[in-house]
């Protein structure tokens, strides 16, 4: 028993090796690697919605069958957005004006850029507050949209 | 362990079904998340179970981990070291399940298709059930791989 967890710990030591340089030194090489350290703002998108994938929202834009929520500031959103996206920066996520958005069948998919996702994240939970179900936030934001090479406009 | 179910769990054939399935399991799992990582980050952030700074850490190595064992445990080299490491993975997913299960997490599992919210399979219990499957297939294959079906000639 001892002898086969003593080669098992052997090898597996020997592969750990293996795959921490494969994967660190495959990261490096690709042209979209991530950061070894993980940008903490990153992650910090404090939501209780879904986060989506811009394939999957690709899929429901197609098909009609979602809302884009651009939660930037309407300068940001009158430079570029999804198209057909509605501007609902985090201070005008309440009241009246969107109401509504809590009768609609659609998804709703809330968005900012990468780096303000955390503006997605509480434009969402203000919509699921109000009682929206199909609520979503566009994973990657804004640049994971036009990464795909899907549809935007402008002013 | 002697007698009849040593018999049973040391039979190769047994035991290459076993390497098999979960060869083509864990290289299947790996794949998605090899060529996304960073959906696969935002499914380990989402256990919130780990510090950020490891998140990317181990979004680049343990895809890398899982397709390597695969690989190893299927072609018969180093495949107690792979079951070890399989074994180990396993535990870690069925202890990050049930934590999530206990905490109420609507997440994405992120075992396959690194859903980050958008197509995985969410946390549930046949996952749980699923793991800890495999976990035991991972265990007979630590004690009771031989040099069957193997490249290696001896499995350590």
């Amino acid at each position: 028993m001892s002898r086969i967890l003593r080669s098992a710990v052997r090898q597996a030591a020997i592969i750990s090796i293996v795959v921490v340089v494969v994967g660190l030194g495959f990261n490096m090489l690709r042209r979209d690697g991530i950061p070894l350290i993980a940008d903490a703002e990153a992650f910090r998108v404090q939501t209780r919605a879904e986060f989506m994938k811009a394939d999957d929202a690709r899929r429901l834009f197609e098909e009609g069958s979602a809302i884009f929520v651009d939660a930037r500031d309407p300068q940001v959103f009158s430079i570029e957005r999804i198209e057909g996206a509605i501007n609902i920066p985090p201070s005008g996520a309440s009241g009246e004006g969107i109401d509504w958005l809590t009768d609609i069948s659609s998804s709703l998919i809330c968005y900012a850029s990468e780096k303000s996702q955390r503006q997605a994240g509480t434009v969402a939970d203000r919509l699921m507050e109000m009682g929206s179900e199909k609520v979503f936030v566009l994973y990657g934001g804004i640049e994971a949209w036009q990464a795909l090479g899907l549809p935007t406009e402008r002013d | 362990m002697n007698g009849a179910l040593g018999k049973i769990l040391s039979n190769k054939y047994l035991v290459l079904v076993i390497r098999l399935v979960l060869g083509v399991v864990f290289i299947w799992a790996a794949i998605h998340k090899i060529t996304h990582p960073g959906d696969f980050a935002q499914d380990i952030y989402n256990y919130r179970m780990l510090p950020h700074a490891f998140i990317n850490f181990m979004a680049l190595t343990l895809p890398w981990l899982e397709i390597i064992c695969g690989g190893c445990i299927i072609l018969g080299v180093f495949v107690r070291g792979s079951a070890l490491l399989i074994g180990f993975m396993l535990f870690i997913f069925i202890v990050a399940i049930s934590f999530a299960l206990v905490r109420g997490l609507d997440i994405s599992c992120g075992c396959f298709s690194s859903g980050a919210g958008g197509g995985g399979h969410g946390v549930a219990v046949d996952l749980l059930i699923r793991d800890i499957l495999m976990f035991a297939g991972s265990l007979i294959v630590l004690f009771y791989a031989g040099s069957a079906f193997s490249l290696a000639r001896r499995p350590d």
